[in-house]
């Protein structure tokens, strides 16, 4: 999926998962989403995205604990994306 | 490409710092007067010199430095705002700096009335924090188990702050009854309680975050604590109904959980997703070795009819476990606040359109040299050995003991020290521009 960055910072220790989002995020494009990956529920991450103007979706993962997506906050195309994901059950892993 | 960061719940820098810093300070100032009085201060466990020592530990290393952690970790941790962080941080540290030296003191000096300085100051200082942080504590939406410990170590903390109060009487008024029978109940609510409870609390959360593990299981994570509060209320009744069989199953249920504590924690950092080495994970090993050594040696006398080895349990469950974890925890918190503040500080400037360029914040393992930390490390591990060796045959390894945890000590502050002097400095910079 072109549209999709995929970070997987689920075996990093902090402060790296909190970094290396929030720069992945800096650089999306128009279109563009994040798709974070992460052994637990990220601290201080929702905050700064709010302060930055992103828009984020946690659910459950399947490769890992907790999946995180992030998009701009004017970015219909990536919203909708993402909507659509959430929107496809989850299916678990083969 | 820097990461922009604002510091959401975090206080400032000064609310933690004050206490990490100061902790060392009476480590080095315990280790001093050990030097100072010699091995004859261990003729008994009630000598004024043992005692000084013991609270200048308990109170101004571990009180001082589990204070500020909280202060830190409770907004971070569980997303809970501290009201007026400096202001209370400030005079929760100043009356608590105070009642540790005036107790210490008062033994040393054998000054009545320094007991009644440390007594006020303690009192005024754990009850502010406890209202506080218990006020926020359950009014946090947050349901995670590490709120529940923190909860119940806050109570214990009452609980052995109330009988450390009553036993300080008696050595304030001579009119006051010596009632000695309470002191290892004040011993076992403040060490195993308040301190092994918050360091559970504190474990569920720091462990699986920094050492990437797995999580605790979720059975002990909601059974382990209310197991060792209810172990420490049975053994409290024992002085109400001293029967044999309610203390056999009191040490027995505390030593269990703290052998399955100290066990999963083992198996959880020996398991960990990345192998890498990490100074933190080497302190957390040696407090559960200590952990487990102090379980079981406790268990052992329970069984016998022998009295236990209050120094040598005192040496393991102090220095070994709770010190070990203590220290360890620093070098995290420390590095982490750091880069934290240095980071927003960052964030803060560009937001204002003082500047453009990006300022070098310095990476978390640089801001303490790991070989700095590895050699108090070294020092600290010695000394443990060697303490643990005086309890034993204190004319021997008295003096090597207490020399190399002067110098475990110094290193620790000096390392903490040289953190705090490297922001400080970066700070300096941001405000000249000279980036």
């Amino acid at each position: 999926m072109s549209g999709e960055i995929l970070l997987d910072v689920s075996e990093l220790e902090p402060p790296e998962p909190l970094t290396l989002t929030l720069e992945s995020a800096a650089s999306l494009q128009p279109g563009q989403y994040l798709r974070m990956l992460h052994r637990r529920e990220p601290c201080m991450l929702y905050g700064n995205l709010d302060e930055q103007h992103f828009k984020y979706i946690q659910r459950k993962g399947t490769v890992s604990a907790v999946e995180v997506f992030i998009w701009r906050e004017q970015d219909q195309e990536a919203a909708s994306a993402v909507q659509s994901i959430i929107d496809t059950p989850i299916e678990a892993p083969t | 490409m820097h990461a922009d960061l604002s510091l959401q719940q975090s206080p400032p820098f000064s609310v933690p710092a004050r206490f990490l810093i100061s902790a060392p300070l009476f480590g080095l100032l315990a280790a001093l007067v050990m030097l100072w009085h010699g091995p004859e201060m261990l003729s008994s466990r009630w000598t004024s010199e043992l005692l000084a020592v013991t609270h200048f530990l308990t109170l101004g290393f571990l009180a001082m430095s589990m204070l500020g952690a909280m202060m830190q970790l409770m907004p971070v941790l569980m997303g809970m705002m501290i009201p007026r962080p400096v202001f209370f941080s400030g005079i929760i540290h100043a009356s608590l700096f105070l009642g540790s030296t005036s107790l210490g003191l008062a033994w040393l000096l054998q000054i009545n009335a320094l007991f009644m300085i440390a007594m006020a100051s303690l009192l005024f200082s754990f009850s502010v924090f406890i209202v506080m942080a218990a006020e926020r504590l359950l009014r946090t939406p947050s349901r995670h188990a590490t709120r529940t410990l923190m909860l119940l170590a806050l109570l214990s903390l009452s609980i052995t702050a109330g009988l450390g109060l009553y036993l300080a009487m008696s050595y304030s008024d001579a009119a006051f009854p010596l009632a000695r029978k309470l002191t290892d109940l004040h011993l076992s609510w403040g060490l195993l309680g308040w301190v092994g409870l918050l360091i559970m609390a504190v474990a569920y959360q720091v462990i699986p975050m920094f050492q990437i593990t797995n999580p605790y299981p979720l059975i002990l994570q909601r059974s382990l604590g209310w197991l060792i509060f209810f172990a420490l209320i049975t053994l409290s009744l024992i002085q109400i109904w001293p029967l044999a069989i309610l203390k056999m199953f009191s040490h027995l249920l505390l030593a269990i959980c703290l052998l399955t504590f100290a066990f999963t924690t083992f198996w959880l950092l020996h398991t960990r997703r990345r192998q890498l080495p990490d100074l933190t994970l080497n302190f957390w090993r040696l407090a559960m070795i200590s952990l487990a050594l102090t379980a079981l040696i406790g268990l052992s006398f329970s069984f016998s009819a022998m009295k236990p080895p209050a120094l040598l349990l005192g040496v393991l469950v102090i220095h070994g476990f709770a010190m070990t974890t203590v220290n360890g925890m620093m070098y995290k918190i420390m590095p982490f606040l750091i880069w934290l503040h240095l980071s927003s500080h960052n964030k803060t400037l560009r937001d204002s359109n003082q500047r453009t360029s990006q300022v070098k914040v310095p990476h978390m393992r640089k801001i303490i040299p790991e070989a700095a930390g590895l050699w108090q490390f070294r020092a600290h591990l010695a000394s443990l050995i060697l303490l643990f060796l005086t309890a034993l045959w204190p004319q021997w390894f008295f003096y090597p003991a207490t020399v190399l945890f002067v110098i475990a000590q110094a290193l620790l502050l000096f390392n903490l020290s040289s953190a705090v002097h490297l922001y400080r400095a970066k700070l300096a910079e941001f405000a000249s521009g000279q980036f």
